[in-house]
């Protein structure tokens, strides 16, 4: 019983069924800045609060990549 | 202790190179291997297309991690160049390193810096690497 999840590509498994919400949280991942797909479908912003993946299903998550260079 | 960070050969030319490419913008991408050591540079497409900012689309971030999973090999690094100050973290760099499990490395296009750097951001502290390179 047991979701694979990528996090920015890195592999786990959590034991299944893992709400999607409770994931982010546990990674200490903010969902305003990540990006989430269930069985490689993205989900909408507004989707997430109510999924969860099952027993053999695959979580992507991306946390965002970004930053610059600061005014010189 | 400082940690480290293994690029194979050529690893870090190859990074300084698409940085001068990518000029006068910030080039970025992904660094993927096997044993913790760096072996190919997975390119990304700096969509804010800027010498001051990048940011990536995450459906081809998406892509890029499939792509490295399906070669076998597990991402290890996210690069981006600063074609005109240093290669430590900036603040918006550390601002922004929301993955606090990412090894950042930075490299400088500009004069007198030491090219290429490796950081751990953590709870808004850059901690440098040492970087190693090695025969693969």
């Amino acid at each position: 019983m047991a979701v694979t999840v990528f996090i920015n590509g890195k592999r786990e498994d959590v034991e299944a069924p893992v709400a999607i919400p409770e994931l982010l949280a546990s990674k200490r991942i903010r969902p305003e800045v990540s990006t989430v797909a269930l069985n490689r479908t993205f989900l909408k912003r507004e989707e997430i609060a109510g999924a969860v993946a099952e027993d053999g299903d695959t979580v992507e998550i991306m946390i965002q990549l970004a930053g610059g260079t600061d005014a010189h | 202790m400082r940690g480290i960070l293994r690029l194979a050969e050529g690893i870090a030319e190859e990074i300084e190179s698409l940085a001068r490419a990518g000029l006068p913008n910030e080039v970025c991408g992904l660094g993927a291997g096997t044993g913790g050591t760096i072996t190919r540079l997975f390119p990304l497409t700096n969509t804010a297309a800027s010498p001051e900012r990048y940011t990536v689309d995450p459906v081809e971030q998406l892509q890029a991690y499939r792509a490295i999973d399906d070669d076998g090999l597990e991402p290890i690094a996210v690069y981006h160049s600063h074609p005109v100050t240093p290669a430590r973290p900036s603040a918006t760099d550390i601002a922004e390193a929301y993955d606090t499990g990412a090894v950042y490395v930075i490299v400088s296009l500009a004069e007198g810096e030491q090219v290429v750097r490796a950081w751990e951001i953590r709870d808004g502290r850059p901690q440098e690497l040492i970087i190693t390179t090695t025969e693969v």
